[in-house]
């Protein structure tokens, strides 16, 4: 099926080309935005709320960009909304816990790299690692989680994230000393 | 601080991509088909909702014009005989015509 075909009939609601069109993407899209957000569970639900979205919008895709640049593109936005809200959460729940009187629990809030973590807690330098990237400004963290972890040239980031090749080489290059930075902190003091 | 040389860098990076690539993948096909069914079906009802509304509005609006427009054509006319029954040139311009 080629993909003006089946943009059509994704379009029709055809429910076997939207059956085609999940089993095609789906892994991509969960390990972009596994990579992203480093959490099985929620990579999970973004990965379908990203196929919701894409369904529901299809009638909005144009075909300056191929279908997988656009989801992949719906998928990096959905994280970030993610990652933002997280963000605050944790916020919230540091404000609460301050004014929280002492018969209130404080709101546990999950990590959202512990299970994960608990996968690769035998490589300490690994761990180090996501763990820096989750400090990393959003755009830097996109853009080497895209070409880093999930393998896509600049030009596919540059799309995805809509910047130009340049920004991106920009956004590499900081993220890239940063990490190599604090990785060597933590290797030096380790060894 | 050194920072890390960029060969044991790519290394980790190498490794980190690995194990996230070697977790299991769920197949959210069926999910995905059903949730997006409730929702044309939501938006199905919510479309049929909105038609309903507007011709309940569209009505109820008739009704009110209707009603105000004969409100205003009896008070007219009340208001007419009022003025007739009231006044002293009025009486003497009914009693002429009865004349």
């Amino acid at each position: 099926m080629n993909e003006q075909h089946l943009v059509e009939e994704l379009r029709n609601q055809d429910e076997k080309a939207t059956r085609f069109f999940i089993q095609t993407y789906q892994h991509d899209v969960f390990r972009v935005i596994l990579k992203i957000v480093f959490n099985e569970m929620d990579a999970e639900d973004l990965t379908q709320e990203t196929f919701m979205d894409a369904l529901v919008h299809i009638r909005d895709f144009q075909s300056d960009s191929s279908l997988k640049t656009w989801l992949f593109r719906i998928a990096v936005n959905r994280s970030l909304q993610h990652l933002r809200a997280c963000k605050r959460k944790k916020r919230f729940a540091v404000l609460k816990s301050i004014f929280a009187t002492e018969s209130e629990e404080p709101i546990a809030i999950p990590d959202p790299s512990a299970s994960i973590s608990k996968k690769i807690e035998n490589d300490e330098l690994s761990k180090a690692l996501q763990l820096n990237i989750e400090k990393l400004p959003e755009n830097q963290r996109l853009a080497f989680s895209l070409i880093y972890l999930n393998g896509h040239t600049y030009q596919e980031t540059a799309s995805i994230m809509d910047v130009s090749v340049k920004a991106i080489e920009a956004l590499l290059s900081r993220a890239k000393l940063k990490l190599r930075k604090s990785l060597g902190e933590f290797h030096y003091e380790t060894t | 601080m050194k920072p890390l040389n960029n060969m044991k860098f790519d290394l980790i990076t190498q490794s980190l991509s690995r194990k996230l690539d070697s977790i299991e993948i769920p197949d959210i096909t069926e999910k995905v088909i059903g949730a997006r069914k409730n929702y044309s079906t939501t938006i199905f009802s919510l479309k049929r909702m909105t038609v309903a509304a507007a011709i309940l509005l569209s009505s109820l609006n008739g009704a009110v014009l209707w009603y105000s427009w004969n409100y205003s054509q009896e008070k007219n006319q009340t208001e007419l005989i009022d003025s007739l029954y009231t006044t002293d040139a009025d009486w003497s311009t009914l009693l002429t015509l009865n004349e």
